[in-house]
């Protein structure tokens, strides 16, 4: 019974050579343990015997990739990389200064419906402060903290939580009102639960939510 | 597969340094040595090649743009694990988002799931006894709980170490192993005599 215990060691292949020895030693008077090594090693062959058939991707990444290296979110790198790109800015900002314009000298009717949108907007919302103890969780070095929940489409970019004097990091943006779930991203891929939620739920994926009940 | 990546780890390094001072043509070892464990995570995930493709080179061309974030600590397919990780959980959640009709979960169904038989066995009876075994190894891990599901996928489909495992899901070593030994028993238990 003593070595029985040892089953989940040998198992993990992190017992002594000697352990290991008397381990096996034991399969031939444990009928219960012998079975489960046995199954455990069916199951670990038919592991190995799932082949996934990856397609070969290399050369359609490497022709995606930029000739030169530019870093993450260097707006002005990915302006100058491709021409393309610049002619997408340009006509979006073009197309935004025109909205704008529209919105300022457009009919009565219409400043009066997204002035009263936006009156309703702000009444259902309300202002959510956001705050990480980094001391709290188990990453050893935090350099970002994003928020993300199903009010910013899950988006790691969109709101991204400050520092103040090495402590806390913090963010205050609207949030409509509703029970919303929410995690934080540290590092930009890193997900926590945040820990000081009242509330969580499972996210499927083995993780937690953190529920926002406003 | 784990302890040969821990191997390779300096060879990671080098590259990532190669890429950074302008070599791109070295990322292109780092895309042919995680590839196959990278599609299978984003196939396992979405149900769909040409989304686990996508996902995939997403997750390639995320990780050369943010090189200049990596850091010497890190170990780089746990770190390029996690990113394709995150995508996959992105893309999975806006299905949720903008879907009327109810997605299937993740790995809710065992019959959906991708498998092919290694061209090993000499016949082809042979060929069916892998096959056969493997859909009941499949409905067994699809029949346990959630958390215990992606932590058996990942240890013994994507072969990663339990230190890996830690650093992806962001947990304390000991409750990934907790997590894997129970596991491991439920599934023995459910597959005893049945392989």
């Amino acid at each position: 019974m003593s070595v029985c215990i040892k089953k989940e060691q040998y198992l993990d292949d992190s017992l002594t050579a000697t352990e290991a020895a008397v381990f096996k030693a034991h399969l031939a008077d444990c009928a219960e343990c012998a079975a489960a090594v046995s199954t455990y090693h069916k199951i670990t062959a038919t592991c190995a015997s799932i082949v996934v058939a990856a397609p070969h991707l290399q050369a359609d990444i490497m022709a995606a990739l930029p000739d030169n290296y530019y870093p993450r979110f260097s707006f002005w790198s990915q302006l100058l990389a491709s021409p393309k790109t610049t002619m997408v800015y340009a006509l979006t900002t073009l197309m935004l200064a025109t909205f704008g314009q529209f919105v300022r000298t457009g009919s009565n009717i219409f400043t009066q419906h997204l002035a009263s949108k936006d009156n309703a907007t702000e009444a259902s919302a309300i202002e959510v402060s956001f705050q990480l103890d980094p001391t709290l969780v188990t990453v050893p070095q935090v350099y970002t903290v994003a928020v993300v929940g199903d009010f910013n489409n899950w988006s790691s970019s969109e709101n991204l939580l400050s520092q103040k004097d090495d402590k806390l990091w913090s963010l205050k943006m609207p949030v409509s009102r509703g029970i919303h779930e929410y995690m934080f991203v540290i590092n930009d891929n890193i997900w926590i639960t945040d820990p000081a939620a009242k509330q969580t739920k499972d996210d499927g994926f083995g993780s937690k939510n953190s529920i926002l009940d406003l | 597969m784990a302890e040969s990546r821990a191997e390779d780890r300096q060879e990671d390094l080098l590259i990532v340094q190669a890429c950074l001072q302008g070599d791109k043509n070295s990322f292109e070892r780092i895309i042919e040595k995680y590839q196959a464990p990278l599609y299978n995570l984003a196939y396992r995930m979405l149900r769909d090649q040409d989304e686990a493709l996508d996902i995939v080179q997403e997750g390639f061309m995320r990780a050369y743009k943010s090189l200049d974030g990596f850091k010497v600590e890190y170990n780089f397919f746990t770190w390029i694990y996690t990113i394709t990780l995150n995508i996959c959980r992105n893309r999975l959640r806006r299905r949720k988002l903008f879907s009327f009709f109810s997605i299937q979960e993740y790995g809710s169904s065992e019959d959906s799931y991708f498998l092919q038989v290694a061209d090993k066995g000499p016949s082809a009876l042979d060929s069916l006894i892998v096959g056969l075994n493997q859909s009941k190894l499949m409905a067994a891990i699809a029949s346990l709980p959630q958390k215990y599901r992606f932590v058996i996928e990942v240890r013994f489909l994507d072969g990663l170490s339990y230190m890996e495992i830690a650093q992806v899901m962001d947990k304390p070593i000991g409750t990934v192993k907790t997590q894997i030994h129970r596991a491991r028993q439920m599934l023995i238990k459910k597959l005893e005599g049945k392989l």
